[in-house]
């Protein structure tokens, strides 16, 4: 098979479900829970007390900071409590808590006429997105105005990213496949917001469905070309995919637009287009419910803060899961509680039975294989980095370029022995972190004295 | 926790737009508040971290395609040399899984005997004794290799230099006479070979190739088909060079080796004879006995690949095999021995951190200079 990237793996697992039917409207439910921090960046900060009545699609939480994003209200109703709730990144996190009148009653500022895309100039499209509190909604979550505010002129290549992060996750799919045209206008608006030259629209050649469409929305446009790539995982992660289309490598540290590219999600991309028609914010999104546990697993759109469960149950769950992700398998979050809301980066929702959540062997020591070292799209060796993690070597792991693991889950999901591999490396990163921080502050302190 | 879900099913399960219910909906504060403590804990939900997908490969897969593949070779062993080589091979194998467990119950690990890299061990040293070997040999080698070699080491993927054959080099130092008593094969599995007179050939085809005595018949269509299916002086497991390259074959199509370190082996020691023909024999002879005639493929297939003592990287693999291919050359050509591919593979094993740290992938993001 054509390889465009170092590495890679193909797990061979089916989530079961079709695209064909567009994604089915969750009915909101009647409590709605909005964390505060839904992206990158500071924590936004209520702009709602507890009690008032909200419209839908009304701003209720913003900060000032430079990376942040603002937060509406996803329903119309009455804002019952601001208080901590649980949150899909593990943890808890201050959300708004609403509850839905049912009625979905308007802002004002969406009653107002459609904008005409062609007349929007670069600053109206990013200020668009910045009232719209559109994120990166792959799984990032780096606020979108902040991303193309700071690359205008920088960019060659604006490339959609409908790569799907992982396996079994089937959002960006049904996206693309029934909004086809919106994703194409979404990437045309980025284009311009960053004058780049190119719009280069990458989807793996498992959906070539959502490849027709895309196709058919894009013709007659020269400056856009819609690229299938062989389906392998991580080929959604930004990195890998710069490298895959464009042949390029980002430098360790450094964001796609050192080479002159800028990658955006083709949900976030279709989220823009409506925004800057309709001005209609982010507050809802397609949701992948997969598992071999449920009878009808499939695409929903829900709205932001729909806890997991309201999700799941419409899905006709057979027995209830051992193991709950917020993603796919590869990356996903496990989640202690099936509580917890749907949020603006929340791609997919995976239910794991017993047996799939304990498919776990005795752990050996190393045999040195070398398959982590063959399957690692970040060209590290897992294997030495296992070994210095385990002596606690970390000036060695810094040398073998720890921080450039992408945490892509790859070397783990391969290693015959089962060792923890990712996981070491985490705690190594942190550490590293730490470690550094503090010689940090050990200079800084030196100074002052 | 189900009951809850079903409750969220039915209120998620009809229009948004019905009647507002009398009471407000009540309103969970505390977010563990619907954890309850004494929730046993085989009905929370289990929270590990990324990923949670696993290929389903396991050592214990990949060690028993190894066996697979070096099962033809071992029947074919019996068939050649009777069924003492079978003994020979039992021996080994048990020896080995038992010292290893041993040593584990010692030490108070847990025991790892059935991850089958004992196995692997033990048919492999097995395979590097002459059929006519003493019996007690096998064992003795296999508490070399196993305890002192692999387990003193800290077990498992701890040593760095092949168990076997150090095994092998270790009898083949303390008891030089045994080990190089080559029999005829008998091709009768049910004969019980042992040392007498009429048995014992004196040297391996290779031995006669090195010394230039490689009898006119030699080159001929028979004697040929002889030396590929092992009926030949040498140790029981690794004259039959077909069955050999065979079980490399399953190995390489099973994804367990990659071709990079036979290829480079196999192909250094050829192109090798080629060049510089050995003990007067015609070039092509000479490729065919230095391939077929020692225990280059056992070696190239079974013993080089050992993942252990092998380098990480396809890269530094075809380094490490072409290494072990000159090796080989220069030990056979100028050693006193005529065979030098326990000790090439032996050397090779002790450059192999090397080999892994000159073959470092370059960083991503400093792209290939051009
Ligand atoms: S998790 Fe990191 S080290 Fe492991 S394969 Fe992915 S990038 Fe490489
Ligand atoms: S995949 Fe696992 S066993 Fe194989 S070399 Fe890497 S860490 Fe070692």
């Amino acid at each position: 098979m054509q390889q465009l990237f170092h590495g890679g793996v193909h797990p061979e697992v089916d989530s079961l479900l079709t695209v064909e039917a567009p994604a089915f409207e969750l009915p909101a439910p009647e409590l709605l829970y909005i964390p505060l921090i839904q992206h990158k960046g500071a924590a936004a900060e209520p702009l709602v007390k507890v009690g008032d009545q909200v419209r839908l699609g009304q701003r209720i939480g913003d900060a000032e900071a430079a990376v942040t994003a603002a937060i509406h209200a996803p329903v119309s109703g009455e804002v019952r409590a601001i208080d901590a709730w649980h949150h899909p990144d593990g943890d808890t996190c201050p959300a708004i808590i609403l509850e839905n009148d049912g009625r979905d009653t308007p802002d004002e500022a969406l009653l107002a006429p459609p904008r005409d895309l062609d007349a929007l100039t670069g600053e109206e499209i990013i200020k668009a997105a910045r009232d719209a509190g559109i994120v990166g909604m792959g799984g990032a979550g780096f606020p979108l105005s902040v991303k193309l505010s700071g690359s205008v002129g920088q960019i060659e290549t604006v490339i959609l990213n409908g790569c799907e992060c992982e396996p079994m996750l089937h959002s960006d799919h049904s996206v693309m496949r029934h909004h086809a045209d919106k994703v194409v206008q979404g990437g045309l608006l980025l284009r311009r917001a960053v004058q780049a030259k190119e719009l280069i629209i990458a989807v793996e050649d498992n959906k070539p469905d959502a490849i027709a469409a895309l196709e058919q929305a894009a013709a007659g446009l020269p400056q856009v070309s819609v690229r299938a790539l062989p389906t392998r995982y991580p080929q959604g992660g930004e990195k890998i995919l710069v490298k895959a289309l464009l042949k390029r490598e980002v430098p360790m540290g450094k964001l796609p637009a050192a080479v002159g590219a800028l990658i955006c999600n083709v949900d976030s991309a279709a989220t823009l287009a409506e925004a800057c028609r309709s001005r209609r914010p982010l507050i809802s999104r397609n949701v992948t419910v997969a598992g071999s546990l449920l009878g009808k697993p499939q695409v929903l759109h829900a709205r932001i803060g729909t806890p997991f469960s309201a999700l799941i149950a419409h899905c006709e769950p057979k027995s209830p899961p051992r193991k709950l992700l917020s993603g796919g398998p590869m990356m996903g979050r496990a989640q202690y509680s099936m509580e917890v809301p749907v949020t603006k980066t929340v791609s997919g929702i995976l239910l794991m039975t017993e047996e799939e959540a304990r498919a776990v062997a005795p752990t050996t020591n190393c045999i040195r294989c070398g398959r982590c070292v063959k399957n690692c799209p970040m060209l590290l060796s897992p294997c030495y980095l296992n070994f210095y993690s385990d002596l606690g070597n970390l000036p060695e792991l810094e040398r073998l370029n720890i921080d450039n693991c992408i945490e892509c889950g790859i070397c783990t999901y391969s290693c015959p022995a089962h060792l923890p591999l990712l996981q070491k490396f985490r705690l190594g990163k942190l550490e590293l972190g730490k470690q550094r921080r503090a010689a940090k502050q050990r200079k800084e302190g030196g100074k002052q004295s | 926790m189900n009951q809850q879900t079903k409750d969220r099913g039915l209120t998620a399960g009809e229009p948004a737009q019905q009647a507002k219910p009398a009471a407000k909906p009540r309103l969970p504060v505390n977010p563990f508040s619907n954890l309850s403590t004494d929730t046993p804990d085989d009905q929370l939900l289990l929270v590990t971290s990324s990923p949670h997908l696993h290929s389903g490969d396991t050592t214990r897969r990949l060690m028993g395609e190894v066996l697979i593949a070096l099962t033809p070779a071992a029947l074919m062993a019996v068939f050649l040399f009777g069924y003492r080589a079978a003994a020979h091979i039992l021996l080994a194998v048990c020896s080995c899984m038992g010292f290893e467990a041993l040593y584990c119950h010692l030490r108070k690990w847990p025991v790892t005997v059935f991850d089958l890299s004992a196995a692997i061990t033990g048919v492999l040293l097995a395979f590097n004794l002459p059929v006519a070997a003493p019996l007690w040999m096998p064992v003795v080698g296999s508490f070399f290799a196993i305890f002192i070699v692999k387990m003193l080491f800290g077990g498992l993927g701890k040593n760095f230099v092949n168990p076997a054959l150090v095994g092998r080099v270790f009898l083949a130092n303390s008891w030089a006479g045994d080990m190089v008593s080559w029999t005829r094969p008998v091709l009768n599995p049910f004969t019980w070979t042992t040392v007498t007179a009429d048995a014992l050939t004196g040297a391996t085809p290779l031995g006669l190739l090195k010394s230039g005595a490689l009898p006119e018949a030699y080159g001929h269509g028979g004697q040929l088909w002889n030396m590929l299916i092992g009926a030949r002086g040498g140790c029981l497991g690794e004259t039959c060079a077909l069955l050999l390259v065979a079980g490399g074959l399953y190995l390489m199509v099973r994804g367990v080796i990659s071709w990079h370190i036979p290829a480079g082996y196999i192909g250094t020691v050829a192109l090798f004879s080629l060049l510089f023909p050995v003990g007067g024999a015609s070039p092509l002879l000479s490729v065919f006995y230095s391939l077929t005639g020692g225990g280059l493929m056992l070696g190239a297939f079974f013993m080089a690949t050992d993942y252990v003592t092998s380098p990480l990287s396809d890269r530094a693999r075809l380094f490490y095999g072409i290494g072990c291919g000159l090796l080989t050359v220069f030990i056979r050509r100028f050693g006193p021995a005529a065979e030098g591919v326990s000790f090439s593979i032996l050397i090779m094993n002790l450059v192999v951190w090397f080999l892994d740290r000159a073959t470092l992938p370059r960083r991503f993001g400093e792209e290939a200079s051009k």
